[in-house]
């Protein structure tokens, strides 16, 4: 049996299905921004359903289901990122949507260049629109934390992509 | 001269992290400052790089104010409208008016089902039927149902099923309870802010506090909405203070979950979830199935105990009546002993057993020789009835009984049996019936309870 499946049908409480077929989208485009990769990001995602079934019979409900599984998702990424080559690309340009393809691989190349605690809080800023509190909740890190990891991934980005600008 | 606004300011302003009033203070000043329209500048250019490079389109963003300039009328005009803005319910100051959006969703609906629970096990299986305006909740232990409510135009009738079944009756508090309980656990029928209620029950009175409903931003998202409100209750005998939340579907206005958590015990929390919406309730699931004929129940009227005030009065009769089945116990007077019985609720093919139980009592199983420390405790339970026949009125009314009174008498007990005294516990159910006050059932405790 397919093991999202398998563990949904552990869990006593239903709404993890009602609640992981609302945000599955959300949570793979995020896995995409992080690693680059639609491949990897397919079989990442599949990873963060069964974790996350496992974690929501815990959740309390007292934050949006989506930080628990964003906060599943980036710590997936990053254990995923860990037992990777260093070699490995990080930029997938056939799923490019600029219409400019030089640009955005500077853009990428500057972004993966960032530092990974810098590049997800940017990625979560930037492209899942989160604030500033929802980030500290994902990541579980203090408020000042987001501000200034996301004040230097801005500030390096700028100096990367000063001719684009 | 260098602008003293901080970077991370800026960068608070251009991620619309500052409240309303000072962002637009702020945007006052960058107008003027050319550091800082450079600076946001930089960080809208360097995020439209971001988004033009995304694996996927754009997605849509809340767009921050403009930044052309406001002129004497349209600085009026914005103050003016901050004002009222700050002001006005529905401000950041006042009790939001959004609320006002789920009452109007939620008064759409025809019937909801959900589960409420408190922890634990045992889990409550609920239905509303808003048309028919009818309630039920099945407290469900797996799939055995342990107790069920109904919610009548009168009142509750609640069901529990042990042995006898145990009915309760529980009249509405006032004319508009039934809508309380809608409104504040399933459907709002009106905005109510501050709302206090003054209630009695069982003599005593107490009153409810409701604060308005508050949006709390920093946990709803475009998804889901967050409403709390305050509830202060107190009586004589304490404060309860609890916070209720509500979450809501931003698509549907529809409730997701409600909680409500003791403020004082961080241990309450009564959760309600999985609320589904327009589902076809099962047949009869809002009627309380009656008693059967040749059955014995309980029945307790809430409405007829609360307008008892003879109950203080009748505590000496109470008294002799166990008193005097304390000492008719202890001298074997088997016979003075069975005429302080009412054996009327026993089915009549059962009834010679029942005689012959109570005079074993005295004969053989508890020959008391004395009772010390002697310590009588009441409780309010039901009279115990009989459905003689299909005829029967259920509820049983008028009731032939007056009152009924559970005695609890605990005392230091020497038996026949026993050489040293231990401490005993007997409940004499009490039942008066044309002025007088007779047994209906005694339980005795048959081993010597822990020293207290």
């Amino acid at each position: 049996m397919n093991p999202v499946l398998a563990a949904a049908e552990a869990l006593p409480n239903p709404s993890f299905e009602r609640s992981w077929s609302r945000h599955r989208e959300r949570v793979f485009r995020l896995v995409v921004r992080l690693t680059g990769s639609r491949e990897h990001a397919d079989d990442l995602t599949q990873e963060i359903a069964v974790q996350a079934a496992q974690a929501f019979p815990r959740f309390r409900g007292q934050a949006q289901a989506f930080t628990l599984f964003y906060r599943i998702a980036v710590r997936t990424v990053g254990r995923w990122r860990s037992q990777q080559r260093p070699t490995e690309p990080l930029l997938d340009c056939h799923y490019a949507s600029s219409d400019d393809p030089t640009t955005a691989l500077a853009v990428r190349t500057a972004l993966s260049a960032l530092p990974e605690e810098q590049r997800t809080v940017l990625v979560l800023a930037v492209y899942e629109q989160l604030s500033y509190k929802e980030i500290a909740h994902v990541l579980e890190i203090p408020l000042g934390t987001v501000m200034s990891r996301l004040a230097r991934a801005r500030q390096q980005l700028r100096k990367e992509l000063s001719d684009a600008l | 001269m260098p602008c003293k606004v901080s970077h991370e300011r800026l960068m608070r302003l251009h991620d619309s992290e500052l409240s309303y009033l000072q962002a637009l203070t702020l945007r006052r000043h960058a107008r003027r400052c050319p550091d800082c329209r450079k600076m946001l500048t930089e960080l809208s250019a360097t995020d439209t790089l971001l988004q033009r490079a995304d694996y996927f389109p754009t997605e849509i963003k809340h767009q921050p104010l403009p930044l052309r300039p406001l002129g004497l009328v349209g600085g009026l005009a914005v103050a003016t409208g901050a004002i009222v803005f700050l002001a006005l319910p529905g401000g950041p100051l006042r009790p939001t008016s959004s609320f006002a959006s789920v009452e109007e969703a939620m008064g759409k609906v025809k019937t909801i089902h959900w589960k409420e629970s408190s922890g634990g096990s045992v889990v409550w299986d609920c239905w509303a039927d808003l048309t028919r305006r009818r309630i039920c909740k099945q407290m469900m232990q797996g799939n055995q149902i342990l107790q069920k409510e109904t919610l009548k135009p009168e009142g509750w009738l609640k069901v529990i099923f042990n042995s006898p079944k145990t009915y309760f009756w529980q009249p509405l508090w006032r004319k508009e309870a039934r809508d309380d309980y809608l409104r504040d656990h399933i459907i709002f029928s009106k905005s109510d802010p501050g709302r206090i209620e003054s209630r009695e029950f069982l003599g005593e009175k107490f009153t409810r506090k409701y604060s308005a409903w508050k949006k709390i931003e920093d946990i709803g998202t475009a998804e889901m909405l967050v409403f709390e409100k305050d509830l202060e209750q107190k009586t004589k005998y304490g404060n309860y203070n609890a916070k209720i939340f509500f979450w809501i579907d931003a698509e549907t206005r529809r409730i997701i979950r409600r909680e409500e958590r003791s403020l004082k015990n961080n241990d309450y929390v009564c959760v309600s979830n999985d609320f589904k919406y327009n589902e076809t309730p099962p047949p009869g699931i809002f009627e309380i199935e009656e008693p059967k004929v040749g059955e014995q129940y309980v029945y307790f009227d809430f409405s007829k105990f609360q307008k008892n005030n003879q109950r203080i009065e009748d505590e000496q009769n109470r008294k002799r009546v166990v008193g005097e089945a304390i000492a008719t116990c202890s001298h074997r007077a088997t016979k003075a002993f069975l005429s302080l019985w009412d054996f009327e609720a026993i089915p009549p093919e059962k009834r010679a057993a029942r005689k012959a139980l109570a005079q074993s009592i005295v004969e053989n199983q508890v020959p008391y020789k004395t009772w010390k420390s002697e310590k009588i405790m009441s409780a309010h339970p039901g009279p115990t009835y009989l459905r003689k026949s299909e005829s029967d009125p259920f509820p049983p009314l008028p009731s032939p009984y007056e009152d009924t009174v559970d005695v609890n008498v605990q005392g230091w007990v020497t038996t026949a049996r026993t050489s040293k005294p231990y401490l005993a516990l007997s409940t004499f159910t009490l039942t008066k019936r044309s002025g007088q006050w007779k047994i209906q059932q005694l339980q005795c405790t048959t081993e010597p309870l822990p020293h207290w």
